[in-house]
C-alpha cells in the first residue's frame, strides 16, 4: 500500500469514530457562524467582557478629569432649567478663574435664549416704550456667554442630526483632521447631519465636537467613536477634541491599516481604536458612597456659583459641564451598570490620561478562529469517548484553560480576547460527540441484545428439541405396566430414567409366541442425539431380528452386531467417531423357565430367589455389539426355577455416583436385593433399587442413564412341564 | 490427564495417568486418532498409571481400536490394573483390543 493511500486509511478509520463527521460539520458550521458573526454570537462575546469589566473594573486614579454638574441642588438653589445664559455665563467664568486647561461643554445652544432682555421685551407687551426701547438696546445674553467661554479654551459639542437634506450648517468650523493611509469614512460611524449652537456662542469655541455615544445592539455603551463621518467630513468627539485643546495641537491623526482604522493620535496621546475608530471603555465602578474617592471627579454647580468650592482646583484640569439633574438627563446602559453620558466622556478622559486602554488586536477575529479550530478538533480527535467518565475532564479543561487565558489577557495586558465563543463551540461539539458515542454504545447494547436473545432462543428451541427427542426416545420403549395384565405365569417390569443429556439406554420386551418372552436391556455408548439415535436404530434391529429369526437368539444377536458394526463404521468414516452397545439379550420360556441368552459385554443379570444369596449368572458372553465386525455370539442358558427372577441393569446403575464421587457398585445392588422380606414381585424389585440408588446419590446429578429391568418367571404350577423343552 | 510419551523403535508407547472417563475420555480419544494419522502406525497403551476405566473409556479404546483397523496400524493395550482388569472382563473387551500383561510382552509379540 502506497504511503498516501495509508495515510487515506487511517483517516477513514479515524472519521469512523462515531459522531466525528457530524461534529467536524459542526465545527465547520461554528466557524463559518463566527466569520459572519451575527448578533448573537457578538452579544455572547461582548457579555464575556462585560464579565471582565465588572469583575476586575479600572481602579480609580484621581486624574485631572472634573466634571461640572447641574445637579439636583444647583437647581433647587439656582432655578429651573434652561436657565438664563446669563447664569450659565456666570458659572462659565468662575470655572475660567480656575484656568482648566480645557473646558467641555456638554451642552447644545441651540435656539436664542428667551430671556435676552430684547426677547424678553417682545414676549412682554405691556412694558412701557421706554423700559422697551433700553430693553431692545442691551445686547443678547448669548453675548455674555460667549465672552465667558473667550476667557477659557472651550470645547463645545455638536449633536447629531439625521436631517441629511440642509447639508452641514454654514459656516461650521471643523478641526482638522489628518489621514494617515487609506481613506477611513467607509469604516467610520456616519450621521447625516450635526446640530450646532447658534454661531454668535460659537464664535466662541476652540473646538467642538460630538457628543453622541451610541450604544452596541444590545444597548450598552462600549465603544465609544471617537471620530465620525459627516457628509465627506470627518469630526472628533468632544473628549478628542477636548485631548486636542488641552494638548494645545491644531488637529488631530486618524491612522489607517489596511482600509481599517489602527489609532487616533492627538498630541502626545495615542488612542487605539477598532477598526469603526471607536475607543473601547475602561470603566471604572460606580462610586460606592460618598467617602467613595471618585467622589472628587465632581462639583456640584451651586458650589461653585456660591463660593463653596475653590475654582483654583480646577487648575490645569479637564473641565466637563454638563447636567445631571434628575429628570434632565438619560441615563446610558454600560457594562458596570447605568452612568450619565457625562460620565462615560469622563471616563474616557481618564483612560487615556492614565493610559489604561482595553484593545483588542486587530487579528483577534483571526485568531479566535484559530481558537476555535484547534479547540474543537482537540475535542472531536483527542478525547477519550469510549469512557465517558473520563471524557468530560479534559473538555471541561479545555473550556477552563480558554476562559481563564481570555481572562488573564484582560487582567494583564487589557487585551479583550473572547473566550466564551471558543467554549461553547467546543461544548456544542462535546455534546455532539458524546450523544453519538451514547447512541452508538445504546445502539450495540441493543445489537448485544438482540443477539443475546437470539442465542437465548436457539438455545431454548435445542432444549425443546433435546426434549422432543428424549419423548419420542422414551415412547419408543413398553412402558405400560403391568405390561401383560392377563398373564400370571410371569411378570415383568422395568425402569428407565434418562440422565439430563439424551442417553442410550434402552431396554425391550415381547411375547414372540403364547410361550416365549423375549427381553433385552442395552447401553448405547456415548451420549446425546447420536446416541440417541444408534438406540432407536438398536431396538428396531432386535424386533426385526427377532420377527425374522424366531427363537434363535444367538443368531439374532450375531447379526443384530454385525449390522451395528456396519453403521458404527459408517459413523467412524463420517464423524471420527464410532458407537457400540454393550447388550444382554435373552429369551425366556414361559412354559419351563429356561432362559436363552447372549451377552455383549454388559454386566450379568442377577438371578433372586427366596432364601438365596443374589448372585450375577456366570457366562462367557462376546464383547459389545459393533465393538467388532464379525463375532458369533455364543448360545447360553439359565433355568429359572418357579418364583425366581432375573435382574438386568445398565451400568448407570452400578456408576452412580454420591456428591464424593463414590461409585454405588455391582457389590451394593446385591447386598440391597439380598433384603428382607424377599422381593416377589417385579415391580418391588426394581423399585426398591432405584430408591436406594436415590438416597445412596443424594442430590448428586446423574451422570448417566439408569435402566432396571425385571423378569419373574411364576410358572405354571406344573412341575412336570419343566423337562419338556 | 496427563499422558507419558515414549518411542521404541516404530512402537509409541503412550501412558496415560488417572482416569479415563467422561471427563478425560474425548480429549484423549481426539488424541489417540491424531497419532495414529495417515495410518500404520504402531501404538501400544500402557494402561499401568491407569486405576479406573468407566464406560466412555471403553468408548475410546474401542473407537481407537476400529480406526487403527480401518488405518491398517497396530493398537494394542498393556499392564492392565485390577480393577481395570474386571472391566475388561465384564464388556469381554478382550475380544475387540489385544491386551499384554505388560510393555515387554507387547514389545516381544510385535518384534
Amino acid at each position: 500500500m502506497t504511503p498516501a493511500g495509508e495515510w487515506g486509511t487511517r483517516v477513514a478509520a479515524a472519521l469512523r469514530v462515531p459522531g466525528r463527521l457530524l461534529a467536524l460539520a459542526a465545527l465547520v458550521a461554528m466557524t463559518v457562524l463566527r466569520l459572519y458573526d451575527p448578533p448573537p454570537i457578538e452579544s455572547l462575546r461582548m457579555r464575556l467582557f462585560d464579565v471582565f469589566q465588572r469583575l476586575s473594573p479600572r481602579t480609580y486614579v484621581d486624574q485631572p478629569v472634573r466634571i461640572v454638574e447641574i445637579d439636583d441642588e444647583t437647581l433647587r438653589l439656582k432655578g429651573q432649567w434652561p436657565w438664563p445664559r446669563t447664569l450659565l455665563a456666570e458659572l462659565v467664568q468662575r470655572i475660567a478663574s480656575g484656568g482648566p486647561s480645557v473646558l467641555g461643554v456638554d451642552i447644545l445652544f441651540l435656539e436664542p435664549d428667551r430671556l435676552s432682555p430684547s426677547r424678553l421685551a417682545e414676549t412682554l407687551p405691556d412694558l412701557s416704550k421706554d423700559l422697551r426701547a433700553a430693553l431692545q438696546s442691551l445686547p443678547p445674553n448669548e453675548f455674555k456667554l460667549a465672552n465667558a467661554f473667550r476667557a477659557v479654551p472651550t470645547v463645545l459639542g455638536l449633536g447629531p442630526s439625521l436631517d441629511g437634506e440642509k447639508g452641514l450648517p454654514s459656516p461650521l468650523r471643523l478641526t482638522r483632521v489628518h489621514e494617515f493611509g487609506e481613506n477611513p469614512r467607509p469604516r467610520l460611524v456616519t450621521y447625516p447631519n450635526l446640530l450646532r449652537s447658534l454661531s454668535v456662542i460659537a464664535a466662541a469655541e476652540q473646538g467642538r465636537g460630538l457628543l453622541a455615544v451610541e450604544p452596541e445592539t444590545d444597548g450598552v455603551i462600549r465603544r465609544v467613536p471617537l471620530v465620525v463621518h459627516v457628509d465627506g467630513r470627518i469630526v472628533p468627539a468632544v473628549t478628542l477634541d477636548m485631548l486636542r485643546v488641552a494638548e494645545r495641537a491644531s488637529f488631530v491623526r486618524v491612522e489607517t491599516e489596511d482600509a481599517t482604522v489602527r489609532q487616533i493620535v492627538v498630541g502626545r496621546h495615542q488612542l487605539p481604536t477598532d477598526a469603526r475608530g471607536r475607543l473601547w471603555v475602561h470603566y471604572t465602578a460606580p462610586p460606592t458612597g460618598p467617602a467613595d474617592p471618585q467622589g472628587a471627579r465632581y462639583i456640584s454647580a451651586a458650589q461653585l456659583l456660591d463660593g463653596g468650592y475653590d475654582p483654583a482646583a480646577l487648575r490645569g484640569a479637564l473641565v466637563l459641564l454638563g447636567v445631571t439633574g434628575l429628570g434632565l438627563v438619560d441615563l446610558k446602559a454600560t457594562p458596570l451598570g447605568l452612568m450619565q453620558g457625562i460620565d462615560v466622556h469622563a471616563q474616557i478622559l481618564e483612560s487615556v490620561l492614565s493610559g489604561g486602554f482595553l484593545t483588542r488586536p486587530r487579528q483577534a477575529d483571526a485568531s479566535e478562529m484559530a481558537i476555535i479550530v484547534l479547540a474543537g478538533l482537540v475535542v472531536v480527535f483527542a478525547v477519550p469517548y469510549r469512557r465517558p467518565k473520563l471524557a468530560a475532564l479534559p473538555v471541561v479543561a479545555l473550556a477552563a484553560a480558554l476562559l481563564i487565558g481570555a481572562w488573564a489577557q484582560y487582567r494583564l495586558f487589557g487585551v479583550l480576547i473572547d473566550g466564551a465563543y471558543p467554549t461553547l463551540s467546543s461544548l456544542i461539539l462535546f455534546s455532539v460527540m458524546l450523544g453519538a458515542t451514547f447512541i452508538a454504545v445504546e445502539a450495540a447494547r441493543r445489537r448485544l441484545a438482540v443477539e443475546l436473545d437470539r442465542q437465548r432462543q436457539i438455545a431454548a428451541r435445542i432444549e425443546g428439541e433435546l426434549n422432543a427427542a428424549r419423548a419420542i426416545q422414551m415412547g419408543l420403549l413398553p412402558r405400560r405396566f403391568p405390561a401383560f395384565p392377563d398373564r400370571t405365569d410371569f411378570d415383568i417390569h422395568a425402569l428407565i430414567e434418562p440422565a439430563k443429556a439424551v442417553g442410550g439406554d434402552l431396554y425391550d420386551f415381547m411375547l414372540i409366541d403364547a410361550d416365549h418372552l423375549f427381553f433385552m436391556v442395552g447401553d448405547v455408548s456415548g451420549k446425546g442425539i447420536p446416541a440417541a439415535l444408534f438406540m432407536a436404530m438398536t431396538k428396531e434391529l432386535f424386533r426385526s431380528n427377532v420377527v425374522r429369526r424366531g427363537l434363535a437368539i444367538d443368531r439374532i444377536v450375531t447379526e443384530a452386531n454385525a449390522q451395528i458394526a456396519i453403521a458404527s463404521a459408517d459413523l467412524l468414516r463420517d464423524t471420527s467417531d464410532m458407537m457400540f452397545v454393550t447388550s444382554f439379550v435373552g429369551i425366556l420360556n414361559l412354559q419351563t423357565g429356561l432362559v436363552q441368552f447372549c451377552n455383549a459385554g454388559h454386566d450379568s443379570p442377577f438371578v433372586l430367589a427366596d432364601g438365596a444369596t443374589p448372585r450375577q449368572i456366570e457366562c462367557r458372553g462376546g464383547p459389545p455389539l459393533g465393538a467388532k465386525d464379525e463375532f458369533l455370539y455364543p448360545l447360553e442358558s439359565h433355568r429359572l426355577r418357579p418364583g425366581e427372577m432375573l435382574l438386568m441393569f445398565t451400568d448407570g446403575v452400578s456408576e452412580a455416583q454420591d456428591p464424593l464421587g463414590h461409585f454405588y457398585s455391582v457389590a451394593q445392588v446385591a447386598t440391597v436385593l439380598a433384603m428382607t422380606p424377599p422381593l416377589r414381585a417385579a415391580e418391588a424389585a426394581v423399585t426398591r433399587l432405584y430408591a436406594d440408588i436415590k438416597t445412596f446419590s443424594r442430590g448428586a446429578e446423574q451422570a448417566d442413564d439408569i435402566t432396571i429391568l425385571a423378569l419373574r418367571w411364576v410358572g405354571s404350577g406344573d412341575d412336570d412341564d419343566a423337562s419338556r423343552d | 490427564m496427563q499422558i507419558e510419551e515414549t518411542r521404541r523403535g516404530a512402537i509409541l508407547v503412550l501412558t496415560p495417568v488417572g482416569r479415563i472417563d467422561n471427563e478425560t475420555g474425548p480429549a484423549f480419544q481426539t488424541r489417540l486418532l491424531a497419532e495414529m494419522g495417515g495410518g500404520g502406525a504402531t501404538i501400544l497403551l500402557d494402561l499401568s498409571k491407569v486405576q479406573y476405566i468407566s464406560s466412555a473409556g471403553l468408548h475410546v479404546l474401542i473407537a481407537a481400536t476400529k480406526q487403527s483397523k480401518a488405518l491398517n496400524g497396530r493398537f494394542a493395550v498393556a499392564a492392565l490394573q485390577p480393577i481395570v482388569k474386571e472391566i475388561f472382563t465384564i464388556s469381554r473387551l478382550s475380544h475387540v483390543v489385544p491386551i499384554f500383561d505388560d510393555v515387554t510382552a507387547a514389545m516381544a509379540a510385535w518384534s
